[in-house]
């Protein structure tokens, strides 16, 4: 049985939740508050990149 | 084959050719980054003649420099730059947030920086082992650890809390009330090195009346630090001591949190898509890709980007099993574990030689308690090898029998002879890290 999964889409998401991430420290005016957690929130989305994306351009290439 | 064994099934069984592309490509990006902002990895590179453009292969990987500990210490230190951390560093300081360093058992520490990506990088390799190894969050672990300057037992505390499982830090307090703090929480797990697990056994046993096997609820337990996890004899007696399956995990300062037991417990997997493992040839120096064949590790962390640990000479002994695992996964798995350390493997009387092979002969006798103590030496030209075991309780009449059925086993596995000492019951050290155990004074 495999997952069911959509890799196409999960790689979006991922760069979509990277985009949010650096749009809402954009308009966040240096409060320090949100400046460190979107800096969290970005370690985890790069492992997520690690995990997901990176497969992704290998598994996706040539099909 | 059930997806929720695999934390992330997607890496864990890719197809290994895919495994591979996935590899060279990672490889490419650490080392462009490396040299664009490391001037001790560009210093290293550019007298070797290698620049990102001229990785295209695998036979490409190979020609790049090695890194090993004493060029860490050339760089690092007081008056060098980046100060503890040398320009290994790839980041601004103020993006380090975690210190730790090695023991400096054989000189001066290599001090380790990690950011925040880093760190989490770490506890997502960890979780991959606790999750192989059948953690979840119905588990209460306790670690019993020295929570300190040494990487130790941390990621799995982390990694550990991400998978949901409770965690009990274990640190300051002393084995028995870490004993007594594991059954007054009925903790199921835990995880520490092989020698403090048997230590912690034997002191619940013989000073506290406990027996962990019956009066403790611990069903699983990972270790670290030392080959014992993979030698047989070593594992049965922490399993029959607790009561509980034993899964061998490794990992190290430099490169990260890199092996681990599946819940079949046939092998190290190695994280293939984390990191790359090539295994050199002792003598030759040559890359060996088959499997059953001994050499050393050559490791890199794919995604390390702090302090990047790039073609790292970990002086660890490996063997490849090619094998396909019941498990499912794609990682290829190590024989036998970590089998020694490179300094520590050496010829006596011309036949190579491992402490680790008289550790399985030694933990195979019950009569014999857990503790032993090997020194090497010369006596006027040739080659001796001391060894100091302790007889259990019990069995203080049974020395001449041990001893001849000792010698014979380990002439037999060793092919060597040796200079037998029966200690009294508790009188070689005892250890709550990793064991000190092997000495070679044959160059003094
Ligand atoms: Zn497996």
């Amino acid at each position: 049985m495999k997952p069911e999964f959509d890799l196409n889409a999960m790689v979006q998401k991922i760069q979509t939740l990277k985009q949010n991430a650096a749009e809402l420290k954009a308009v966040a005016g240096g409060i320090v508050a949100v400046d460190r957690n979107i800096n969290r929130i970005s370690a985890s989305i790069r492992v997520m990149e690690l995990d997901i994306c990176d497969a992704a351009d290998i598994l996706l290439a040539g099909d | 084959m059930d997806p929720s064994v695999y934390w992330n099934p997607i890496l864990e069984t890719m197809p290994r050719e895919k495994l591979q592309a996935l590899q060279l490509k990672k490889f490419k990006r650490i080392f462009t980054w490396a040299y664009d902002n490391s001037p001790f990895y560009r210093r290293l590179y550019r007298d070797a003649g290698i620049e990102p453009g001229d990785i295209k292969t695998f036979a490409d990987i190979r020609k790049v420099p090695k890194i090993e500990k004493s060029m860490m210490r050339e760089i690092q230190g007081p008056g060098k730059n980046n100060y503890p951390y040398g320009d290994i560093l790839c980041v601004p300081k103020t993006d380090v947030c975690s210190y730790r360093q090695t023991s400096g058992t054989t000189g001066q520490p290599v001090y380790q920086a990690d950011s925040w990506q880093d760190w989490e990088w770490g506890i997502e390799a960890y979780s991959h082992a606790l999750w192989a190894q059948t953690y979840r969050n119905t588990d209460r672990m306790l670690l019993p650890f020295g929570y300190n300057i040494f990487v130790a037992f941390w990621a799995a505390h982390y990694a550990a809390e991400k998978l949901g499982v409770e965690v009990v830090p274990g640190g300051v307090l002393n084995t028995e009330a870490r004993i007594l703090k594991m059954q007054e929480l009925e903790a199921n797990a835990m995880a520490a090195t092989v020698s403090y697990v048997l230590n912690m056994g034997r002191v619940a046993r013989e000073k506290m009346g406990i027996d962990p096997a019956k009066d403790l609820n611990i069903q699983k337990i990972t270790v670290a630090g030392e080959p014992g996890g993979s030698i047989p004899a070593t594992r049965q007696r922490m399993e029959e001591l607790w009561g509980a399956k034993v899964y061998d995990q490794c990992g190290s300062t430099e490169i990260g949190h890199w092996g681990w037991e599946c819940h079949h417990q046939a092998g190290l997997h190695v994280n293939e898509a984390f990191f790359l493992f090539e295994i050199e040839d002792l003598e030759t120096g040559e890359i060996i890709t088959e499997p059953g064949k001994k050499g050393r590790l050559v490791a890199t962390a794919l995604d390390r980007t702090a302090q990047p640990c790039i073609r790292f000479d970990a002086k660890d002994i490996i063997q490849w099993n090619a094998e396909p695992c019941a498990c499912g996964r794609s990682f290829w798995r190590l024989d036998g574990g970590i089998i020694g350390r490179a300094d520590d493997i050496t010829k006596v009387k011309g036949v190579l030689w491992a402490p680790s092979a008289v550790e399985e002969v030694v933990r195979g006798f019950a009569q014999l308690s857990d503790e032993y103590q090997i020194i090497l030496s010369k006596k006027g030209d040739a080659d001796q090898i001391e060894l100091k075991v302790e007889l259990m309780p019990g069995y203080e009449n049974n020395e001449a029998d041990v001893r001849h059925a000792l010698l014979a086993k380990l002439r037999l596995q060793t092919n060597l002879n040796y200079l037998l000492d029966f200690k009294t019951y508790g009188d070689l050290p005892r250890f709550e890290g990793k064991g000190k155990r092997f000495q070679d004074l044959r160059h003094n």
